[in-house]
């Protein structure tokens, strides 16, 4: 099992979820299966986290220097404090041709509708550094890893997030190789603040969850609502969760070539905020409504730049104001506690879940002709595979394999050395494999069951 | 990018070398400086049998051969190595710094006939720019790949013994489940990553030229409407489109950097081919300046510019990907201060210009466009006006001012 946190440069909470659950799995080692290893990155975008556990308000992405703007500089025109507040939030620059005008409560601002004035631009909070008329247009840095996995990507057509190759930074390219050197079953991205589970599905029309898989992804979100207190609702694809298109997302990648049960799981997110409060009634494209009804509700304002005027030298007058960069993203220190409760106990209930299986077998003997038959039990409650496990050729099929190892000097008479028996789910028999042998009296066989998601189990058999 | 010559020097003590050729003499005063002292050595030495025992070492020599033959025209550069360490050679004929062509032999099909083919072209290629009125058309660049997979070339078989088909390992609809065909990610393999690397960074490339082979047919929605307007204007029928398969080079040319993409096929006039091509790539020219006085010291000066070839001088691909834009206006001599655009009949419209420099929209195949630039300046003063793009020629005018 493999647990990202904030791999998308933005999710303090991601990486403390992956901290928390460390902890809780080293203080229970005696409740750790031995056949399983859980390999934990806390900080999996280095320098997206650092400049969000800095107070930035950040975009994820990492250091490398990019000419966003292709004027043969890099990073001269980042976002700024300009009213000197200690925030960089948002701005809305008064332009009778604008697209944007401020919400009747005072705090969104919404698209406007014939008539509407003033009307705004809306850009992040900020100067024309380089005078070139755009504001913050190229700013510091870099690469989302999260949007720089192959599968869905675009390039820098959809972003500059996205890089210029995919996994063209050595960060992104390490987790891939991570992945691929064990054979990793689960992987938990602890990040984002939809408050839920997703599943693979960030760019639809590239990769959609094969439905045989579905069944395991509701069963993991049941898992995740039973541990955490939180609603019982189905997975989500990513790109739904997200409320956009996430081309080039790592959680793809996982799904589709090392054939892994990829979910994202966001510590944060306003129904998480609201606890029980939250109007179920509420669709998911309301968030907007619950962040305001927890900022007034709970916080008191606080986490909200109230809207307020500013002169830009040389520009005009704008109105400066916003979310402050975390409150969204990321829990008030306070209510850390909360956004992580029971996340340690959903990976250490997906860790008992992963498969397991136990062998049982009988031989008959008629002089030197020999009968054995064999079948496998799945133990545990997550399947041997998916079904997706083993299409991208670079991890073996996500089935069953029962092998029969011939005592020296027997003879194979009926049935293959080799039988696959397909994809197990949790709880299930395999069918039953026979083999027909000719073996003088005394002869040991041994039969090895075999998944790309357990341990291989072995068993001696003397008909 | 690194010059091969460390690798040249690293390869020279091979027993089987064969001696280079004595460099060219200094040329005579009056001779043409990319002229060879026998202008068909370049020619006949890359048509030579290829060693069995080191084919790529063949290639390299005859490389070698041309870049000495040709010093001020030609360079070879080391793309990078192949995954058993082979290096990946690109030979570069360049004239001027756009517009150009990539010539790659063949992924898919045999690689023995591709580089052939590509080492046969580039030296009649070469012989061709050598001659002082082909340079005098217009520069170009041409860079050769012939050999893109080495480790395939000298072990001949399907795939060299690797799994992955580099070309499906390209970024651009990589496909993630083809049975270990695409690779665990795009780029996963040396040879594909060199390829892509040195195609980004030769900007003023156009064109992808894959030379050799049958090729796919390609699915015309997927074939990019710069392609089908080139292929147009080709009416001899030598080129064919490139098909764009998900995770191909030619899906990445196309859709990342935004090239035509088109193919060489087995019998046809493969020079004829590449001059009706380089005839056709995207190439400004500006007409005769206009300038008339707005008043004391300000000056309206008028340049009409037009695209001559077969390509946009910025495709739609390369702009949305930002690997190519529209190019841009500098003035050098006079003050700027206000520029307009008109494009064919159209009016002038107000262009975008900081600091002294215009920027220029993309400029379709045989379109024309009139740049209105507003200076403030003195009588008689010269006004240096020079217009780029990455992908087309540039042009630089002098106006003196009445």
């Amino acid at each position: 099992m493999l647990l990202l946190g904030g791999l998308d440069g933005r999710s303090l909470a991601g990486a403390e979820a992956v901290l928390a659950a460390a902890w809780r799995l080293l203080s229970e080692l005696d409740r750790l299966r031995p056949d399983v290893t859980v390999v934990a990155v806390p900080w999996a975008s280095p320098d997206g986290l650092a400049a969000a556990a800095a107070g930035a308000q950040t975009r994820g992405a990492n250091e490398r220097p990019t000419d966003e703007d292709r004027d043969g500089r890099v990073d001269e025109d980042p976002p700024d404090d300009v009213d000197g507040d200690g925030f960089v939030v948002e701005m809305l620059l008064e332009d009778p041709f604008g697209r944007w005008t401020l919400h009747e409560n005072g705090r969104n601002p919404v698209l406007a509708a014939p008539g509407d004035h003033p009307r705004y631009r809306r850009v992040q909070e900020g100067k024309d550094d380089d005078g070139d008329g755009a504001f913050n247009e190229d700013p510091v840095g870099g690469v989302d890893l999260d949007r720089s996995f192959p599968v869905g990507w675009r390039g820098p057509a959809d972003s500059w997030l996205a890089g210029e190759l995919p996994l063209s930074e050595p960060a992104a390219l390490a987790i891939a190789r991570l992945a691929l050197a064990r054979r990793t079953a689960v992987v938990i991205l602890f990040q984002g603040n939809h408050g839920w589970l997703a599943h693979p599905g960030g760019s639809p029309s590239e990769l959609r969850l094969d439905e045989a898989d579905r069944p395991d992804y509701s069963r993991l979100a049941q898992m995740l609502a039973a541990a955490t207190g939180r609603p019982n609702r189905p997975a989500l694809p990513l790109a739904a969760a997200r409320a956009a298109e996430r081309p080039g997302a790592a959680l793809d990648w996982f799904y589709a070539v090392p054939g892994a049960l990829a979910l994202e799981v966001a510590p944060w997110g306003p129904e998480v905020a609201l606890g029980a409060i939250a109007d179920p009634e509420l669709e998911a494209g309301a968030a907007d409504d619950l962040w305001i009804r927890w900022l007034d509700d709970v916080r008191g304002g606080i986490g909200f730049v109230p809207w307020h005027r500013v002169d830009l030298a040389g520009a005009g007058r704008c109105l400066v104001g916003g979310w402050q960069p975390r409150t969204r993203l990321d829990p008030p220190d306070e209510e850390l506690p909360r956004a992580l409760a029971g996340l340690a106990d959903f990976v250490l209930a997906v860790v008992d879940a992963l498969p397991r299986i136990e062998l049982a077998a009988t031989g008959e003997r008629d002089g030197n002709v020999c009968r054995i038959r064999a079948r496998a039990l799945q133990q545990g409650r997550l399947p041997t595979g998916l079904a997706v496990t083993g299409r991208s050729g670079v991890v073996p099929a996500g089935e069953l394999t029962l092998e029969l190892a011939l005592a020296p000097g027997a003879r194979l008479l009926a049935g293959a050395e080799r039988t696959r028996l397909g994809r197990l789910a949790g709880g299930v028999r395999s069918e039953v494999a026979s083999w027909l042998v000719l073996a003088p009296p005394g002869a040991v066989f041994t039969l090895r069951a075999s998944t790309p998601w357990s341990l291989d189990v072995e068993r001696e058999l003397v008909p | 990018m690194r010059r091969a010559t460390g690798l040249l020097i690293l390869l020279a003590g091979a027993a089987r070398a064969a001696p280079p050729p004595p460099a060219p003499p200094p040329p005579a005063m009056g001779q043409d400086p990319v002229s060879p002292a026998d202008p068909g050595a370049a020619s006949t030495d890359l048509t030579r049998e290829l060693s069995p025992e080191d084919p790529l070492r063949s290639v390299v020599d005859s490389l070698t051969r041309l870049d000495a033959a040709y010093p001020d025209v030609t360079s070879i550069d080391v793309l990078g190595t192949s995954r058993d360490g082979r290096p990946i050679l690109a030979a570069t004929v360049a004239t001027g710094a756009s517009p150009g062509i990539a010539l790659v032999a063949d992924l898919r099909d045999d690689p023995q006939a591709g580089q052939a083919a590509v080492r046969e072209l580039v030296a009649r290629w070469l012989a061709l720019s050598a001659e002082p009125e082909a340079r005098s058309a217009g520069g170009s660049v041409v860079v050769a790949i012939p050999v893109p997979d080495p480790d395939r070339f000298s072990a001949p078989g399907p795939t060299a013994g690797r799994p992955t088909d580099l070309d499906q390992n390209f970024p651009m609809r990589w496909q993630p489940w083809s049975g270990g065909r695409s690779g665990p990610w795009p780029l996963s393999e040396p040879e594909s990553r060199a390829l892509a690397e040195g195609l980004i960074a030769r900007e003023g490339l156009s064109v992808l030229l894959v030379v050799g082979g049958e090729g796919l047919e390609p699915d015309d929605a997927r074939v990019d409407p710069a392609t089908r307007a080139l292929l147009e204007r080709s009416p001899s029928g030598r080129l064919s489109a490139a098909a764009p398969e998900p995770g191909s080079l030619a899906a990445f040319a196309a859709e990342r950097l935004g090239l035509a993409c088109l193919r060489l096929d087995g019998e046809a006039d493969h020079l004829a081919a590449l001059q009706e091509l380089a005839a056709l790539l995207p190439r400004l020219v500006a007409g005769e300046p206009r300038v008339e006085p707005l008043g004391s010291g300000l000056w309206q000066l008028e340049i009409d510019l037009r695209n001559t070839g077969g390509l946009p001088t910025a495709t739609p691909a390369a702009l949305l990907q930002h690997a190519a834009d529209g190019g841009r206006a500098s003035v050098d001599g006079a003050r700027l201060i206000a520029a307009a655009l008109r494009a064919e009949a159209a009016g002038f419209a107000l262009a975008e210009s900081r600091a002294g420099v215009v920027a220029l929209g993309p400029l379709g195949p045989g379109r024309r466009q009139s740049l209105r630039l507003v200076l403030a300046a003195e009588s008689q003063a010269i006004v240096r006006v020079r217009v780029e793009t990455s992908r087309a020629s540039g042009v630089e005018l002098s106006v003196p001012l009445p």
